[in-house]
């Protein structure tokens, strides 16, 4: 009987670390949509379709992992939507580089 | 006695066996994506370009060549190593790119060739104008660090100026920005500035000056990162939105 009042209290504290979200998980997932948004832009979908859809995809994925109390791998599967829409900032922006470049270089009448 | 002295065995060799099955796992393929970044950092064009990114990426190779406890830890660092050095040749490829365009903005250009008006110069919404609708005029637009419209510009705010003659009531919102580079009140006057220079275009197609509104938003809504010269470009905008 004595044990009763300890076996809650046991219990209560691993229920509730089951149920909070590890704040690096969220914070992970934070990160990662907020570089989202900033790849949202019509130029970015010209250049880098690909890595958005793989972005979206790992994103939806880390979402799920914290459902389901998996908070490394959701805080692994954020990262890698991060770094997917960060590379389809970069290619964007390359792309729009060598556009402008081209346009510069016939304005000049230079070979391309 | 017998049985515990079982237990303790059992478990022994339970415990040895997934021991045994806890390897340290490593990617296979640690080669080829250290020959991906090896040809990279050899690359003659990109050498000397983005070389925080190439930090990143090489310690990121570094990681996957280290035998880790889990084949979800090893595939996660596989896939950051090939991230990390597309991210960092993109970004190589970018700055080579800016210098190019610096040495090629210092030739004279060729009286009547016909150009293509640039993607960042003048993007228009696709389909029917109307009220929402958000012309973007691009940093190519204006002379570098200063407000004047180039006649590039005359073209390509034509469907522009067409829509608000047809519409006597529209109004629009023509709102300056700039990257992050100096401070942020020089930001805000150029950006003014920029919007200024629309704005004085549009009266000088016959727009009436009250239904043209200016603001000048500085560094305050960047569309891209300013920590790469192409992000910084595409931050360098002005954005037209018909409000009315």
């Amino acid at each position: 009987m004595k044990f009763i009042p300890a076996f809650f209290i046991a219990g209560t504290c691993v229920l509730g670390a089951c149920a909070s979200v590890p704040a690096s998980s969220t914070q992970a997932i934070a990160e990662a949509e907020a570089t989202l948004k900033v790849a949202q832009k019509p130029v970015v979908r010209t250049y880098a379709a690909p890595e958005l859809v793989v972005a979206d995809q790992r994103l939806d994925g880390s979402r799920q992992a914290v459902r389901k109390s998996e908070a490394q791998l959701a805080e692994l599967l954020a990262y890698e939507a991060e770094l997917s829409a960060d590379l389809a900032i970069a290619k964007a922006d390359a792309g729009e580089s060598n556009v402008a470049n081209l346009d510069i270089k016939r304005a000049r009448g230079i070979a391309q | 006695m017998k049985t515990i002295l079982k237990t303790i065995a059992s478990s022994l060799l339970m415990l040895g066996l997934l021991a045994s099955c806890a390897k340290p796992v490593m990617s296979e393929r640690t080669v080829e994506l250290r020959n991906k970044l090896t040809q990279l950092q050899n690359n003659p064009k990109l050498k000397g370009y983005a070389p925080e990114a190439l930090r990143e990426a090489e310690e990121a190779v570094k990681n996957v060549e280290t035998p880790q406890e889990s084949t979800r830890m090893t595939m996660h660092l596989d896939y950051v190593a090939h991230r990390k050095i597309e991210i960092a040749q993109a970004k190589a490829q970018a700055e080579y790119l800016e210098a190019e365009r610096v040495a090629l903005l210092k030739l004279p250009v060729i009286a009547g060739a016909k150009t293509t008006p640039p993607l960042q110069g003048l993007v228009a919404p696709k389909g029917e104008m109307g009220k929402g609708s958000v012309v973007t005029l691009g940093d190519l637009l204006f002379d570098t660090g200063k407000a004047n419209l180039k006649p590039a510009a005359n073209d390509d705010l034509n469907k522009l100026v067409q829509y608000l003659r047809s519409n006597p009531e529209s109004k629009v919102l023509i709102q300056g920005h700039a990257d992050s580079v100096g401070s942020e009140q020089s930001n805000v006057v150029l950006s003014q500035n920029r919007a200024g220079s629309v704005k004085a275009h549009l009266q000088g197609k016959g727009i009436e000056a009250e239904r043209l509104m200016t603001r000048g938003e500085g560094e305050s809504t960047p569309v891209a990162d300013n920590n790469s010269a192409p992000g910084r470009q595409l931050n360098r905008r002005v954005e037209v939105t018909i409000v009315e």
